[in-house]
């Protein structure tokens, strides 16, 4: 019974400490809020991440070739008007090619593209040549880099057939045999069907395309959240565990812990009461964050039993870590610096502020598995993947294991100091 | 004897290393007595009542509280005492009655008990009108008032007080000596540190003069003042080397003790009318003026000093 007073008395101090709230509760959402924000993910859920359109206009002159209905141009229309693009660049056609720069320079529109009367002519001869010119606002970076790219991988398509009919003319000649310029230009024409046919089908320009698409992809965004909240998740739970060891710091320099053991109340009762406090107030901080990250950030943190066997894992990791790291201060006044210095260290080193960035090098992912939170954070990236714990075990069992060697080494050292 | 008595320590040392802090001590007190140890800060006297009350544990020796060893039945004898710390020991983010509650279970106070325990206490020490009030808004009387509440929620039958008084303004420090005064009323045996000799005075049936952790003199006030006989202290201020007067005051007539600091000189003399004379007269020789003179009736402070030849209060 006194072990439940001792507790509870910590846990009101805890929760009626506004600092205490700010940091097991409000700063975790608040940054990885802030980082949801950041991704444009504040207007609701239709509109989650939404890249900003930029307002393309296109100025297409082409005028193809007089033996052929192939243009082009139209297929660079067709290329940058694809749906799947439509999040990204809103095209328009304009006739005038000045009109367009002048809606660039004022900003109405972000890019204007300019397709030659001889595009046709030159991408489908050996010898012509045609300027493409794409005119945007410098100080945009992704609609036109996109612009550009899409434009460019067209081109290059082109080129590439280009080279080739030129070396296939070469050979015919060499050869004395005739590739006259309209057979030339028919082969070429006959490319350019081949490509829009493709491009229609989803298999033309499909790199530039599909990497459009991704980007867009919501699913990507709750990876983000969710691989930050994790990383927050797991950060401020170490926080917190460190603030409940550093308790009995303050405790003692209150005098509080003496008077204590003047009672008639074990040392077994008053350290067991340490501990039971500090199992409390991180399971209580990992269920509402779990929850409240839930509601507004919409993620799904996998299966009720792996979210159990993370929370529990991290929860003795967390404690366990903590009261480590805290029997080797001597004062609260040594614990603040310490306490930060570890912490933003150990995290750092843990993957904790990285863990939403996409390809991260391998060595760093290596360095990890020396930190405890780089084990807590595989942890939850296994509850956040969906996988069911009898199939990802490990990560558990060895957070489990370090956490616990951590409780035993923080317990034994403080037993000894307040033998 | 253990029936009649409250407390008996026999032997009680405490070493840290090679400093003995405590070297051996022995005394009883009797059901229903103040018994106060006086002496200088550092003469072991917090030493003591933390291996009475628990926090330390005795190099050698052993206390009884009510008949309970501390050293082999810890908890009954814990369950004893009430223990009045030196330092404030609050929680100062929780308000003073829930501080109360909260010790009061630690003394396995529950329910309507302990509620009828915490309104009694809270008038007892005149907080009743701001047992919500949050302890860090509180004064550091009001503190040391909670602080010596705490102590008295289970009805200790020994109430243990480690200079509870110390820091605290005089009206504070009234009620506090007249609170410990109607607890002893009632029936309550106490233990009493302090360096203030007065305090210790007011206050105790027994009075033991502690120094370098030992008991140099104990018995009660008359019996302490009466080992410096009809000794008059007489206190001087110089204006002048103390040092030049120290030596040819030493071999005046009727002087038994002399210490200097801080241009205060205090001696223990026969007659401080026969003696004053001479020492003017020897002051003036080595051209040392006299700028005050003080007669004191023997008390504590003449017995610490004729004891030590050193002034108590200086070392406070």
């Amino acid at each position: 019974m006194k072990i439940l007073d001792l507790t509870l008395k910590d846990m009101l101090r805890a929760f009626r400490s506004l600092f205490a709230l700010v940091m097991m509760f409000v700063a975790p959402l608040l940054i990885t809020g802030l980082i949801h924000m950041a991704f444009g993910g504040s207007g609701g859920e239709e509109e989650s991440f939404n890249l900003t359109t930029t307002r393309l206009l296109l100025v297409n002159e082409d005028v193809g070739l007089d033996q052929s209905d192939f243009l082009a141009g139209d297929h660079v229309v067709a290329f940058l008007q694809d749906e799947r693009l439509a999040d990204i660049l809103a095209v328009e056609e304009v006739s005038s090619w000045a009109e367009a720069r002048i809606e660039v320079e004022t900003g109405t529109a972000g890019v204007a593209l300019h397709v030659p009367a001889n595009f046709t002519q030159a991408i489908t001869s050996a010898d012509a040549q045609s300027k493409v010119t794409l005119y945007y606002d410098s100080t945009l970076s992704l609609g036109p880099a996109i612009a550009r790219d899409v434009v460019q991988q067209f081109m290059d398509s082109f080129s590439a057939n280009s080279v080739l009919a030129r070396v296939t003319k070469h050979e015919f000649e060499a050869q004395d045999l005739t590739f006259s310029a309209e057979q030339q230009a028919a082969l070429m024409a006959e490319f350019g069907t081949g490509l829009a046919a493709l491009n229609e089908a989803g298999a033309g320009g499909t790199t530039i395309v599909d990497a459009g698409v991704q980007t867009t992809n919501k699913g990507s965004l709750e990876h983000v959240m969710a691989s930050t909240m994790a990383g927050m998740l797991i950060f401020f739970l170490f926080f917190t565990g460190m603030s409940a060891a550093q308790s009995i710091l303050t405790d003692e320099e209150e005098g509080t812990l003496a008077r204590l053991f003047t009672t008639p109340t074990s040392s077994a009762v008053i350290l067991g009461s340490k501990l039971l406090y500090t199992f409390l107030i991180l399971l209580v901080q990992s269920i509402v964050l779990i929850l409240v990250s839930q509601v507004l950030f919409n993620i799904s943190w996998g299966s009720p039993a792996t979210i159990i066997a993370a929370i529990m894992a991290t929860i003795l990791l967390a404690s366990g870590f903590g009261l480590a790291i805290m029997s080797f201060v001597e004062n609260s006044r040594q614990a603040g610096p310490i306490f930060g210095g570890v912490l933003t260290v150990s995290g750092m080193l843990g993957g904790l502020f990285t863990t939403g960035m996409p390809n991260i090098p391998s060595a760093w992912e290596t360095l990890t598995l020396f930190t405890p939170h780089g084990w807590a954070l595989r942890c939850w990236q296994t509850t956040l993947d969906g996988v069911m714990l009898s199939q990802a075990w490990q990560p558990f069992l060895i957070t489990t294991l370090i956490g616990f060697a951590l409780f035993i080494f923080g317990v034994l050292r403080f037993r000894r100091r307040f033998a | 004897m253990t029936e009649e008595h409250a407390l008996i320590v026999k032997g009680l040392e405490k070493d840290f290393g090679d400093i003995h802090a405590v070297r051996g001590i022995d005394f009883s007190i009797p059901k229903g007595d103040i018994f106060s140890l006086l002496g200088p800060n550092g003469a072991g006297k917090s030493t003591v009542i933390s291996m009475i009350s628990g926090l330390l544990e005795p190099t050698a020796g052993d206390a009884l509280i009510l008949g309970h060893s501390i050293t082999t039945a810890a908890m009954p004898a814990k369950t004893a005492l009430g223990v009045v710390p030196q330092d404030l020991a609050l929680y100062e983010d929780l308000s003073a009655r829930e501080n109360l509650a909260f010790w009061g279970k630690m003394y396995g106070l529950r329910g309507r008990k302990l509620q009828l325990r915490m309104d009694a206490v809270l008038e007892i020490i005149g907080l009743a009108q701001r047992q919500k009030g949050r302890v860090e808004k509180f004064s550091g009387g009001m503190k040391r008032r909670l602080n010596i509440g705490v102590a008295l929620l289970h009805e200790p039958q020994i109430l243990i007080l480690d200079e509870p008084t110390v820091g605290i303004d005089p009206q504070s420090r009234r009620k506090i000596l007249d609170s410990l005064k109607d607890l002893n009323a009632r029936g309550t045996t106490i233990l009493y540190t302090t360096h203030y000799m007065e305090e210790a005075q007011e206050l105790s049936n027994q009075i033991a003069i502690m120094d370098n952790g030992e008991i140099i003199a104990a018995g009660t006030h008359a019996e302490l003042t009466r080992i410096v006989g009809e000794y008059d202290r007489v206190e001087l201020t110089l204006d002048g080397s103390s040092e030049l007067v120290r030596e040819s005051w030493m071999s005046v007539a009727g002087i038994h003790g002399l210490s200097a600091e801080n241009g205060l000189m205090t001696l223990l003399v026969d007659d401080s009318n026969t003696v004053l004379p001479r020492l003017f007269e020897s002051a003036t020789d080595v051209g040392v003026r006299i700028t005050s003179v003080e007669i004191y009736e023997p008390n504590l402070e003449t017995v610490f000093l004729h004891l030590t030849g050193r002034a108590l209060r200086d070392k406070a």
